[in-house]
């Protein structure tokens, strides 16, 4: 498999997953046209990494904005994550939050609050 | 005659306090100019970044669900899918401010919209998270573009009902208005 590079637009995020590494990173905003269409291959990517890797991951968020079908598809990431937890796969997220940005902080952690994998929320 | 009515418009939009003001078919590049218009000009005036992200959100949910739902369809050159029509109005006064839509819905989706409406207006913040938490998982709409969670997410940043009307305008269709005020967020920033 290869690694994951999708460039950013004003409204959608930054993209760069690295296989080797087992780091992911998400930046910027996100209100595409059509959430689906543009996380489909993100979630593809990760399923695909545990099945043929299957090593430890990072992600790193980066987020600014995410509106509701984005969120969507965010939980939809966060359950393939969940399943990889709990099948013993090593898994860590680092929320990074702009210090005055509330709003962007609070909508990780509703995400959150239903999954057991570790999840830091770190100001910047 | 067209330049003095122009001026009238003119004047018109002034004294509502109108901000933004659009008619036309949202394409995602209409709706991003819309949106970064919006984060520039009230980053500059407020400074407060949750009063903005609140105005800014609300703005970008109101013009999608006009994009994906709209009864009033256009085929766009630059896509190959229609976007829905409408008209989007945002206003300021004294630092409140509203943001406007108006679109054409099918008589037969209307009513979902107005109970909708109803139903979250009566929710107290828990019960809109709880809501809002449920839907989000659950909910697989037409065409599966949105998450079903738009209304619902507006009203737990405005804070405030969403006032809604709907007028017949044929046999097909009704014309929806829904309002959102937004209240500047006091001591953050």
């Amino acid at each position: 498999m290869d690694n994951l590079y999708i460039p950013p637009t004003k409204s959608s995020m930054e993209v760069h997953f690295d296989k080797d590494t087992g780091i992911l990173e998400m930046k910027g905003a996100s209100y595409p046209e059509n959430a689906l269409d543009f996380f489909g291959p993100v979630n593809e990517w990760i399923r695909k990494y545990i099945s043929e890797i299957n090593k430890p991951m990072i992600l790193n968020i980066y987020l600014n904005y995410l509106n509701t079908s984005s969120t969507k598809c965010l939980l939809d990431i966060f359950e393939v994550f969940e399943q990889y937890h709990y099948s013993g796969g090593s898994l860590k997220i680092n929320w990074y939050y702009a210090e005055d940005d509330e709003d962007i902080m609070e909508t990780g952690q509703e995400l959150a609050e239903d999954f057991d994998f570790p999840i830091e929320f770190i100001p910047y | 005659m067209a330049e003095l009515e122009l001026l009238e418009y003119y004047k018109k939009m002034c004294e509502r306090n109108i901000v933004l003001d659009f008619q036309g078919a949202i394409s995602q590049d209409m709706l991003v100019g819309m949106a970064e218009l919006i984060k520039t000009k009230f980053s500059r005036e407020l400074g407060k970044v949750d009063t903005v992200k609140k105005i800014f959100s609300i703005f970008i949910e109101m013009a999608q669900n006009i994009a994906l739902y709209s009864a009033e369809r256009v085929l766009l050159d630059s896509s190959d899918s229609d976007v829905g029509a409408g008209i989007i109005v945002v206003t300021e006064k004294n630092r409140n401010f509203t943001i406007t839509s108006g679109n054409l819905v099918s008589k037969d989706k209307v009513h979902y919209v107005i109970e909708l409406c109803q139903r979250v207006n009566l929710m107290s913040n828990q019960e809109l998270k709880q809501f809002y938490k449920h839907r989000i998982k659950t909910f697989r709409g037409e065409g599966k573009k949105g998450a079903g969670v738009g209304l619902i997410d507006i009203a737990r940043k405005s804070g405030l009902p969403i006032d809604y009307t709907i007028t017949p305008v044929n046999d097909r269709n009704f014309f929806l208005v829904l309002s959102v005020k937004i209240q500047e967020v006091q001591n953050d920033g």
